[in-house]
């Protein structure tokens, strides 16, 4: 049973810190770049407990 | 040229789980890099992009077609991406052909075509750290060649 909210969800890091998340990559980052346009922001997926298999 | 790097974590988010994810920067055809999290997989034959990326960074789509994985198949796109990895002194650029799927419930998954052939790749589970030893200047020619 998945307890963390942010599993599975997309974020944005800006040093190391989450400043958005959520599932649209695209929409968040150019979000989280209109907070932050001058910051290098890093985009990373928040793994499940679930094993991954493609 | 020896590259290191531990598995990430993501403060308040990951509860201790990590993978073998490094960071690389994706060159968007709009200017700038983006960089992002992605997760290192011996077990995929190309490297692939969730959709929402390949819209972030513009991606020139130059063939739509199909993919086989456990799930079965699945349309793909495919196109050419430019790529670079941060060194100790400067980056490590590469192009490399890619997929992208129709979802962005996928991470960025970097597989054998176009990045294991680059590098000397070890995955040390127990320590949690990925070396990645970039191949000669000779090696990394012909691959940028293919």
């Amino acid at each position: 049973m998945e307890d963390n909210p942010l599993a599975g969800k997309w974020v944005v890091l800006l040093d190391e810190h989450i400043i958005v998340s959520g599932d649209d990559i695209k929409s968040l980052f150019e979000k989280a770049k209109k907070l932050h346009p001058n910051k290098k922001l890093t985009l990373a997926k928040v793994p499940t407990k679930e094993s991954m298999i493609y | 040229m020896v590259l290191n790097f531990r598995y990430h974590a993501i403060d308040g988010a990951t509860n201790g789980l990590r993978k073998p994810t490094i960071p690389v920067e994706f060159k968007m055809n709009s200017g700038g890099y983006v960089e992002v999290m992605c997760l290192i997989d011996s077990g995929s034959d190309v490297i692939v992009l969730p959709k929402g990326l390949a819209d972030l960074i513009n991606l020139k789509i130059h063939e739509k077609s199909t993919s086989n994985g456990i799930g079965g198949e699945v349309p793909v796109d495919k196109g050419y991406a430019s790529f670079r990895i941060k060194k100790e002194r400067g980056y490590h650029t590469f192009n490399a052909k890619v997929e992208v799927l129709h979802t962005d419930d996928i991470p960025v998954i970097l597989g054998r075509q176009g990045f294991f052939d680059r590098f000397k790749i070890t995955i040390d589970e127990k320590n949690k750290k990925v070396t990645l030893k970039e191949h000669s200047p000779k090696i990394s020619k012909k691959i940028n060649k293919k």
